[in-house]
């Protein structure tokens, strides 16, 4: 075929930059979105959890009764939002005897690991804390058996 | 016919670097409205428990009065308690509640600074939450 032919050297010098281009910004912005969303997804787990263990200790007749329906609100909390609950720091602080009217305190914190590499996964370091915390009224007229 | 050669060296840089800029963006935006929908979540939680703290204010004296037919609010002391509350979360919020002998309702009301929105020009997001709470015998 005769004519001026594109210019040769040009050949695959779409793919080199596009390449250049995809390592060096848009593979770090999608990376930075994953971490976002987890960040996301962790703060929403644990404020869900502590706003949870709030009610449900407060409606608890004694400490004991509220240690496990704080631990099973934080367990079904992160549940639903597809985390393991295992690597949450969970505190919960009452007045003795949890006297109506009370005052119940819940913080949640749980580690989200910000370092994820494609095929390798996530590294244990470096993490970032999310934290949430709920203040529950104790009902001054509730019944207790 | 004879076409004008011209070197297409560095346009797929320019496409890239577009696309790069749009991704960009999308992130700005994810982290805004993430930090505003966080922030919403947390007023909202503070005034659940804020209208669910005043709704235990009962009028004791009208519930006694009518042997327990009644059950009301003391208005004054169910907005105490649900300011008190609120106080606790210290939040960066402002509350405006309404008390009566039925029920009382609980605003938050803040505003959060924003990071790459304000590149176009949007330097913070309003947000409210809103919590109504009644006494049930």
């Amino acid at each position: 075929m005769r004519g001026v032919r594109p210019v040769a050297d040009e050949t695959g010098m779409a793919l080199v930059e596009t390449l250049l281009i995809a390592i060096v910004l848009i593979v770090p912005v999608m990376a930075a979105l994953g971490v976002l969303s987890d960040l996301h997804r962790g703060a929403l787990a644990a404020s869900a959890a502590a706003r949870e263990a709030g009610f449900e200790a407060a409606r608890s007749g004694s400490a004991e009764q509220a240690n496990l329906a704080v631990d099973a609100a934080v367990q079904v909390a992160f549940f639903d939002h597809g985390i393991d609950a295992r690597s949450a720091n969970v505190r919960w602080t009452g007045a003795p005897g949890l006297p109506r009217g009370g005052v119940i305190e819940v913080e949640v914190a749980y580690p989200v690991e910000v370092l994820q590499l494609p095929f390798v996964g996530s590294m244990s370091e470096p993490r970032v804390w999310v934290n949430a915390r709920h203040v529950a009224r104790i009902d001054p007229y509730m019944s207790r058996e | 016919m004879k076409r004008r050669l011209v070197s297409q060296s560095g346009q797929m840089s320019i496409l890239a670097l577009g696309l790069a800029m749009l991704l960009f963006a999308v992130a700005g935006v994810v982290v805004d409205g993430t930090r505003a929908f966080l922030f919403r979540r947390s007023l909202q939680n503070a005034a659940d428990a804020s209208a669910l703290a005043g709704a235990g204010e009962v009028d004791v004296d009208a519930y006694y009065e009518t042997a327990g037919r009644e059950v009301i609010l003391d208005p004054l002391a169910a907005r105490r308690a649900s300011l008190e509350w609120l106080a606790r979360r210290s939040l960066p919020a402002e509350a405006a509640i309404a008390a009566d002998p039925n029920g009382l309702r609980v605003r938050l009301q803040g505003r959060i600074d924003t990071s790459f929105l304000a590149l176009i020009g949007m330097q913070s997001i309003e947000i409210a939450a809103e919590a109504a709470a009644e006494p049930v015998d």
